[in-house]
């Protein structure tokens, strides 16, 4: 666990970088929830905290417009458990995602440049 | 561990009283999270009362959840063999019944026989038609697993037929039924090898669990019933209906069905994608 506190992101700010960001998780292996969100801790250093449950929503979601598919595996102990992959459409979609966030975050970094000069 | 099973119980009775509705398949998923995180803690020194209550603490609370899963679109998506098996269904219906009542008839035909016979083909056309959309749901999953929407599509046809073939079935069988007590013999089935009994049962059953899918593993579990009450159907109904002039038509729906669902039972061992994969 980082020694950092946790930054609360909004609401709106989650609900916009939660697709590419799961998308971009899946684009490196297949996973499951409780790995996706592990990943997610690891990259931003565990600073974005999600509320956990909240995943599970939005990877439904993201499987009914064709972006992921999954497979649920049996478990030794407790119930199967659900696998996602990223499918073409949905390797489209993070590409898509990638150039327009970079164009956002190029244009928030030299707007803020602008600020402290 | 058997405070966390005991916990996990719990938490599952709680969500299906909240939303009965709830699939048992997101609550599988939502369970092997919480147990993962209630593993960690555990790792972790943390004694298993607390650890339960931080992973419940931390999945979220339960009414924001079921607000959100209530925005995810469940919409039934366009899935292209529906229209052509509901075509041919039609067709394959229209052409036996013209070609029943039609037909030139000995003797012994009847309006009570002609009924039963086109009744019963039609009921048949309509369960192969279950079986053939079945072969192309496994064929289309093969090389690419169906969009979530497009699986509900398949489960609301396949339904829509069963109760198609059902219906005319269940009217046709008791035609058959009148047909016996008025004339003393029972047109099509060979009483003395297995009897009419069986074939409804078999039926009754294949309908039964035919109705209830409403997720593709139900899907699975209705075709190895339907295999069953097929293979009585055969075994039933083999001997008359190759000695009916319409045999081969009528043993060709049977072995579709036949095959179809025994193919569709087998489907559920068959990763999806695999072909696709493969190619790859």
């Amino acid at each position: 666990m980082s020694s950092q506190k946790a930054i609360r992101i909004t609401k709106d700010l989650v609900a916009a970088s939660s697709v590419p960001l799961i998308l971009a998780i899946l684009a490196e292996e297949e996973n499951y929830g409780y790995a996706i969100l592990k990943r997610v801790r690891e990259l931003s250093g565990g600073q974005v905290a999600w509320s956990e449950g909240m995943l599970y929503p939005l990877l439904h979601r993201l499987e009914e417009r064709g972006l992921i598919r999954s497979r649920s595996v049996r478990s030794k102990s407790g119930p199967p458990r659900k696998f996602y992959a990223l499918n073409r459409k949905g390797q489209q979609h993070l590409d898509s995602a990638r150039v327009q966030w970079r164009l956002i975050n190029n244009t928030l970094e030299r707007a803020w440049m602008l600020g402290h000069a | 561990m058997l405070e966390i099973d005991q916990a996990m119980i719990q938490w599952r009775s709680d969500w299906r009283a909240r939303v009965p509705s709830m699939n048992e398949e997101v609550l599988d998923e939502m369970e092997c999270h919480l147990r993962d995180s209630i593993l960690l803690k555990l790792r972790d020194g943390i004694d298993s009362t607390t650890a339960i209550e931080e992973a419940m603490a931390e999945f979220g609370s339960t009414t924001e959840l079921v607000d959100e899963f209530e925005q995810v679109p469940l919409e039934t998506v366009p899935w292209w063999p529906v229209k052509p098996v509901r075509t041919l269904l039609l067709c394959v219906g229209l052409a036996a019944i013209v070609l029943i009542t039609q037909a030139p008839h000995d003797g012994n035909s009847s309006l009570l026989i002609r009924g039963h016979v086109g009744l019963v083909a039609f009921g048949y056309a309509a369960a192969a038609g279950v079986g053939i959309l079945s072969l192309l749901f496994l064929g289309c999953r093969l090389v690419s697993d169906p969009l979530p929407g497009q699986k509900r599509t398949f489960c609301g046809s396949s339904q829509l037929l069963c109760r198609i073939a059902a219906i005319a079935l269940l009217v046709g069988v008791a035609l058959g039924v009148v047909l016996l007590f008025a004339s003393g013999s029972a047109y099509a089935w060979m009483t003395s090898r297995n009897g009419a009994v069986i074939i409804v049962l078999g039926w009754a059953l294949f309908m039964s669990t035919r109705f209830r899918v409403e997720q593709i593993r139900d899907v699975h579990l209705s075709s190895l019933a339907g295999l069953a009450a097929n293979i009585t159907v055969v075994y039933g109904c083999y001997g008359p209906v190759m000695a009916h002039p319409a045999s081969v038509v009528g043993m060709a729906i049977m072995l579709t069905i036949l095959i179809s669902h025994a193919v569709m039972a087998l489907s559920a061992f068959a990763p999806a994608n695999c072909l696709s994969e493969w190619m790859d």
